[in-house]
């Protein structure tokens, strides 16, 4: 938008920070005391920009933060008024890179809708029992690579060598991304949510280490749209660029895109729900021994309170399409709204005693794949096969597995990231 | 009891497939079938369970 409204400059903002640095290196238990604060009394408050943004925005003013479950789930639920298409992160993000990494997620109907559904026919529930065994055979790689590298030294970073390892092995297979290139694909892929996080920057300029990652994988992209038009294979690529609606074929731009989203998506949300859930069980011995007593009878209940546990995206952004009001307040055309998931999974009003970690929950209406609505999570059900592959795995391989040292976090405001978790186990025998 | 489909609504998630699975699925061209339009009176709480699950709120219930 390039109008400046003038209330939007002139409003004061809230006391409560969620924007500085300190709050962001913070953890989830020290954010949620500010949380807690706003749920209770201003659920709907307006503060100032974040800190470390992208890029200079002179028309961004702050935001408005969602930090009530419902009022979460409302949001979302207005499409109309609460837009994707103007970038769905807290930071103002150049357009290039909506178009280029964002795919599909930061478009708004009627576009949105039809290239929504050419990709849904391949995350149904029948295509996710279809690969259930492939799943299940990457989740035994992913944990022969740990004990493999356990076998070294003892203690093992789970990040690397295991949480990190699944959701690659799975997207990759999915997309046909060949062997020799998976690692690269994944690891530039964590600079969409990451460009903020010292550890992966290094002395880099963000925008510029941004522009590399997205470069690298558009090549690959390309490369693979070209390779499946010429030789069809049986990957989701060529399921794409065959995909007809109406008629109407995607653009090569188009599945380039979803494959930026997919590689970023698909790999950083799995491996911290992973990571969180290792840390969980550890500090909860008594709900992992629960889990253990019947496992199979109680691991889709359990994914479902480790992804909420995990929240492993933090906030999404919407924008005001006009005027309108959300829980008493006056919302102006052009607002950022940010949602904060974390806020809504710890929701008392949903949630009894949301601080515990209780693998029984039941209903668990948690947020952490959205509130519903034209965005929610197309990889709900890979993400929850998944998680339940991997623990099954583990936790039966190596039924000692505990983090035997500091969690290393890493900083961004969007993906709850874990960058370093050891863990250490008794090798199998 | 009549399913009603609104197809304006519909992404194509699958959550009712994977709640119903005989009573909804995801074709290959990614639109959504309704395999029993009119289903049983017996199977009235799936069907509202199937309903109540869609995150668009693309179905309904008549009758």
């Amino acid at each position: 938008m390039t109008v400046t409204h003038s209330n939007r400059a002139t409003r004061s903002y809230d006391e409560a920070d969620l924007s500085s640095r300190d709050f962001w290196l913070s953890t989830a238990a020290e954010r949620e005391k500010t949380f807690a604060v706003l749920r209770a009394e201003r659920p709907v408050s307006w503060h100032r920009p974040v800190d470390d943004m992208l890029i200079e925005d002179p028309n961004d003013q702050g935001f408005w933060a969602v930090v009530r479950h419902a009022d979460l789930i409302e949001v979302t639920k207005r499409p109309d008024d609460f837009l994707s298409g103007e970038g769905i992160v807290m930071e103002s993000i150049p357009q290039v890179f909506l178009d280029a990494l964002q795919g599909f997620i930061a478009m708004d109907p009627p576009r949105h809708t039809k290239i929504r559904r050419l990709l849904s026919s391949a995350f149904t529930p029948k295509q996710m029992a279809l690969m259930k065994d492939q799943i299940q055979a990457n989740a035994k790689r992913a944990v022969d690579d740990l004990t493999h590298t356990g076998e070294v030294d003892g203690e093992v970073d789970f990040v690397q060598e295991c949480a990190a390892l699944l959701p690659m092995y799975n997207i990759c297979d999915m997309l046909g991304v060949p062997e020799e290139l998976r690692r690269k694909v994944a690891y530039e892929a964590q600079f969409a949510g990451g460009f903020k996080d010292p550890e992966l920057i290094g002395d880099q300029e963000p925008l510029s280490r941004l522009l590399e990652a997205t470069t690298y994988l558009r090549e690959v992209a390309t490369d693979l749209v070209a390779q499946r038009r010429a030789h069809p294979g049986d990957d989701l690529i060529t399921s794409l660029v065959q995909a007809e609606v109406d008629g109407e074929s995607l653009s090569d731009d188009d599945i380039i895109s979803f494959f930026g989203l997919l590689t970023v998506a698909g790999n950083d949300t799995t491996r911290q729900s992973t990571s969180h859930a290792m840390k969980a069980l550890t500090e909860f011995p008594e709900q992992r021994a629960w889990l253990m007593e019947d496992f199979e009878g109680r691991i889709q209940g359990a994914v479902e309170e480790m992804v909420r546990w995990a929240t492993p995206i933090m906030t999404f952004r919407r924008t005001a399409a006009r005027d309108c009001e959300l829980n008493g307040q006056q919302i102006t055309q052009g607002d950022k709204v940010i949602m904060f998931y974390a806020s809504a999974n710890w929701d008392t009003d949903v949630f009894d005693q949301p601080e515990r970690f209780d693998l029984s929950r039941s209903p668990n209406p948690h947020v952490s794949f959205g509130g519903g609505g034209i965005h929610h999570c197309l990889g709900n059900q890979l993400a929850r096969q998944q998680l339940a592959a991997l623990w099954r795995e583990l936790l039966q391989r190596l039924p000692d597995i505990e983090v035997s040292g500091d969690t290393v976090y890493g900083y961004s405001s969007f993906f709850h990231t874990i960058n370093h978790l050891p863990v250490r186990f008794t090798p199998e025998s | 009891m009549r399913i009603v489909l609104d197809e304006s609504k519909c992404s194509s998630l699958g959550i009712c497939e994977s709640v119903a699975p005989n009573f909804f699925e995801i074709g290959d061209s990614g639109a959504l079938n309704l395999l029993n339009p009119t289903p049983p009176e017996e199977v009235r709480a799936l069907m509202e369970e199937a309903v109540a699950s869609c995150p668009t709120l693309a179905l309904s219930i008549e009758g």
